[in-house]
């Protein structure tokens, strides 16, 4: 009878053991789900929030492009309802479909970029510009615009 | 026997009402946090299809560059998020910069005129002067 009791405790033991390493498991990767949820949820209202506009005057081309320092210089508005990197690892820039490497951000009229704050770009393109018509594209967490303008 | 069953399975249960938990509210905050700023993105934009300016008047004497603008739309703009490019650059100070008739209020509602004032002696006819509202809505007009 005696071994019939133990054998039984030690079922009973080894029962809880793999149930509790079952719960430990499932707990964990739900755990590990939820925090992923919870950034994609952030990254996505984040994402929502940005919203930005190129507000340069693409009728004063010359200040646009300065063929002296071959730069070239946009004005970008904060116009969502969230706070944005000011600098080069938080935007990525095309320029006729080319990925700029050279991108110098400075914001004009207060020291981080909020709502309302206006970013100057300062692109700098060693090969130079012909003349012609430019497309620049400036992407910021998702959000596109689009700059024309004719050089 | 029935007291292992039992108690795995009370385990198991208390494991998963802690896992539903976890997932639950991680996905009610998430669903929570994109509704909002879907929210915030809709009223923004329902504000920038109601904004509407229109530059009215702009002289240029003696240096000093004189632009009227007019809050033709329907909702109240902020002036200090209102931008100011002439020939191109961003302008910072200006001379003038107020709605007519209330010099110390920042807001600038439907119906008002904003004047606009910036000295600058290297202007030439023809050089071209863009408004930018808070939300992008922007004007233009050129130097006379």
């Amino acid at each position: 009878m005696a071994s019939v009791s133990i054998t039984h405790l030690v079922l009973f033991i080894a029962s809880l053991l793999v149930a509790a390493s079952v719960a430990g498991v499932l707990t964990d990767e739900v755990g590990r789900l939820s925090e992923a949820i919870n950034d994609q949820g952030l990254d996505a209202s984040q994402d929502v929030r940005t919203d930005i506009e190129i507000i340069s005057d693409s009728g004063s081309s010359a200040s646009i492009y300065d063929p002296g320092t071959q730069n070239i210089t946009i004005y970008v508005k904060n116009t969502g309802s969230q706070q944005l990197v000011a600098s080069a690892d938080g935007m990525d820039v095309l320029v006729d479909g080319e990925y700029q490497t050279t991108v110098n951000v400075t914001v004009l009229d207060d020291t981080t970029w909020d709502t309302n704050d206006v970013a100057r770009v300062r692109i700098y393109r060693p090969g130079g510009l012909s003349t012609g018509d430019h497309r620049i594209k400036v992407i910021v967490n998702g959000d596109e615009e689009v700059f024309e303008f004719n050089r | 026997m029935g007291f292992s069953v039992s108690g795995s399975f009370a385990i198991l249960v208390l494991a998963s009402f802690i896992a539903f938990g976890m997932a639950y509210s991680a996905g009610a905050n998430s669903f929570e946090r994109v509704t909002d700023a879907t929210h915030d993105s809709y009223e923004r934009g329902l504000d920038r299809q109601n904004t509407a300016i229109n530059v009215s008047e702009v002289t240029y004497q003696s240096g000093d560059l004189e632009v009227n603008v007019t809050n033709t739309g329907t909702t109240s703009l902020s002036i200090n998020a209102t931008d100011v490019i002439v020939n191109g650059t961003y302008r910072q100070s200006f001379q003038q910069f107020e709605v007519v008739g209330k010099p110390d209020s920042d807001l600038w509602l439907p119906g008002e005129t904003l004047a606009i004032s910036v000295n600058d002696s290297s202007l030439q006819s023809g050089d071209t002067v863009k408004i930018v509202t808070e939300y992008g809505v922007a004007a233009g007009g050129m130097v006379p």
